[in-house]
């Protein structure tokens, strides 16, 4: 057993941890809006407005704060147009990109908002840069928000909706460094100086402008970025990075995998946080006091598709391992909630880090749906000072750190402290002394072995049980944390 | 500055790199060991039932994303369809 000390200040008050940070992101990709969140009025399988209860049920328990919708790559190649008015008149086109499937444009902007208003949460609409115009953005923007006369706003009201929708995040593009448009930093920055001027506040709506920013480890992007739009014309700026451990071809399998790959992708996920803080920094130059924030809009593990399945669709199986690096994701955005401002796993379902699987009429929570659940107590609370004298060990031959950990405190004083260990053979023992008046812990944990996951057949292999490994006496907080394990503890 | 590779989810999937996973779809299905695969006729049987499927677009089934060659040759296979076809 390794014995690891810290410290827990809930004195020290480090930010507040935005609800924002665990939204999720829904593409017209594969089976994610399709079958996954859509059946359509008429399936037999149960639905509201053609949004799928189990599913809708699901993510409203995990308190899903944002989503992220139509894409993605499809962003740019979107035209809202197409997805509006009688259903059988809206257009209908192959999805060549995706495997050949019919894209019949019936899940459009106004079952968007339905899906946001059936779950609860606020919609993130990424516009289309790459392929549209500034008139094509500027009206779409004015046909959700315009209360009034207006050509955009009749037509809303003949399409049903006679009451403006609150919009208040709104990404100008998406990668448009790559299927966005292939565009320079220097032009895309200038384009969207453009674009943004034209997306406007109508009524008492303000948008949250957020520009297209840098792959990974692109730090030229985000400096020639932000060299251009400065601290005046964005709210936020964008980052994608996903865990793809071993690069393209060495991926591997979602459920067949060794030791190795399982530190492989962990030291691969940790990678993240380096970026995070190079990014910032350069923001920073042109943004002294951080007017301008950070949204990890897509981000989580991509592996090969499960055998048998379209590559295109990019479906993938979630075990423990996921679970892990959402884990340490989700501590990592906390640790950074002063600038980062919302970020999104890629996809909620069906897609590649998915929270749900669903086939025909079945669902699976997958393990990375229960780390969200675990985590949700984080959502608007404050991050506290939270450190652990985290020893490094060489596993397989890659450097990982053992522990992660972050800490918020809610309103109602409540101590929130979510811990893994990411070892798979070591437990640790935290011992920690908690500055603060508590007197009592309770605990939720999920664990097993590395590669288990949860299955159509069965569906309760990961699921989180109670935790009765700490303990709070004197002030100092005891913590047997078993090997891959990830802990919620609430302690007031 | 280093050098960066851009990585997005569409300029990964080219329509080569489609047609080569399709082509190792068949060598797949080929190495399923003969004890885990159905009879012949049980697998002809299902495949034409899919045809008959609605779900059933390029290959593939709408209601879990598989291709049907694939997933009717396993006698732990289903069709996931609410009103099961096979």
């Amino acid at each position: 057993m390794r014995k690891v000390e810290g410290l827990i200040n809930t004195k020290r008050k480090l930010g507040k941890i935005n609800k924002e940070i665990y939204g999720h992101f829904s593409e017209h990709l594969g089976r994610c809006i399709y079958e996954g969140i859509y059946v359509g009025e008429d399936s037999e399988i149960p639905n509201t407005n053609g949004m799928r209860n189990d599913v809708v049920e699901a993510l409203k328990n995990l308190e899903l704060p944002v989503l992220r919708w139509p894409g993605g790559c499809f962003a740019d190649e979107y035209h809202w147009m197409d997805g509006i008015g009688p259903k059988e008149k809206r257009k209908r086109m192959i999805n060549t990109h995706w495997g050949g499937v019919v894209e019949d444009n019936s899940f459009g902007t106004h079952e968007f908002f339905e899906l946001c208003s059936q779950i609860g949460c606020e919609p993130y609409i990424n516009g289309n840069v790459g392929s549209g115009s500034v008139r094509e953005m500027s009206e779409w923007i004015e046909y959700m928000t315009f209360d009034g006369e207006s050509p955009m706003a009749n037509l809303r009201a003949e399409n049903g909706r006679k009451e403006p929708w609150k919009v208040k995040y709104f990404g100008v593009g998406n990668e448009n460094w790559g299927c966005g448009g292939n565009m320079t930093p220097e032009y895309y920055a200038n384009l969207y100086r453009r674009y943004q001027t034209y997306c406007r506040n109508y009524g008492n709506n303000t948008l949250y402008k957020i520009a297209c920013g840098p792959d990974a480890g692109d730090y030229a992007w985000t400096d020639k970025l932000m060299s251009i739009i400065g601290d005046k014309y964005a709210d936020a700026i964008s980052m994608h990075y996903y865990t793809v451990p071993g690069g393209w071809e060495e991926k591997g399998a979602a459920t067949q995998f060794d030791e190795k790959k399982y530190y492989e992708t962990i030291e691969a996920t940790l990678r993240i946080e380096e970026m995070i803080d190079r990014h910032l920094e350069i923001m920073g130059k042109y943004d002294p006091e951080h007017k301008v924030k950070l949204i990890v809009d897509e981000w989580g593990t991509w592996f090969k598709v499960e055998e048998g399945t379209n590559p295109g669709f990019l479906y993938q199986q979630n075990t423990m391992r996921d679970a892990m690096v959402a884990a340490l994701n989700l501590n990592i955005f906390n640790r950074h909630c002063d600038r980062i401002a919302m970020a999104n796993i890629a996809q909620v379902v069906n897609v590649l880090q998915a929270v749900i699987l669903t086939e025909g009429a079945k669902i699976v929570k997958t393990p990375t749906y229960y780390v969200f659940e675990m985590y949700k107590r984080h959502q608007n609370s404050t991050l506290v000072d939270c450190y652990f004298d985290v020893p490094t060990e060489t596993c397989e031959g890659f450097e990982i750190p053992l522990v992660s950990s972050s800490a918020s405190v809610n309103e109602a004083g409540e101590l929130t402290i979510t811990l893994a260990n990411t070892s798979l053979s070591e437990e640790i023992e935290l011992s920690t002394i908690v500055v603060g008046d508590y007197s009592k812990v309770d605990g939720t944990i999920l664990t097993g072995k590395m590669d288990d996951f949860n299955s159509f057949e069965k569906d309760d292999v990961v699921k989180p049980t109670v935790f009765a490994g700490a303990d709070l006496a004197d002030g100092t907080l005891s913590v047997k944390l078993p090997p891959c394990s990830i802990v919620t503890l609430v302690v007031c | 500055m280093e050098k960066q590779i851009h990585f997005c989810r569409k300029c990964a999937w080219t329509r080569k790199m489609l047609e080569k996973e399709l082509l190792k779809l068949q060598d797949y299905i080929d190495n399923i060991p003969a004890e885990e695969k159905v009879a012949e006729e049980e697998y002809e049987r299902r495949l034409l039932l899919c045809d008959k499927c609605k779900e059933l677009r390029g290959g593939l089934c709408g209601q879990c994303g598989c291709y049907v060659a694939v997933r009717a040759v396993r006698k732990t296979g289903y069709c996931p369809h609410i009103r099961a076809k096979w």
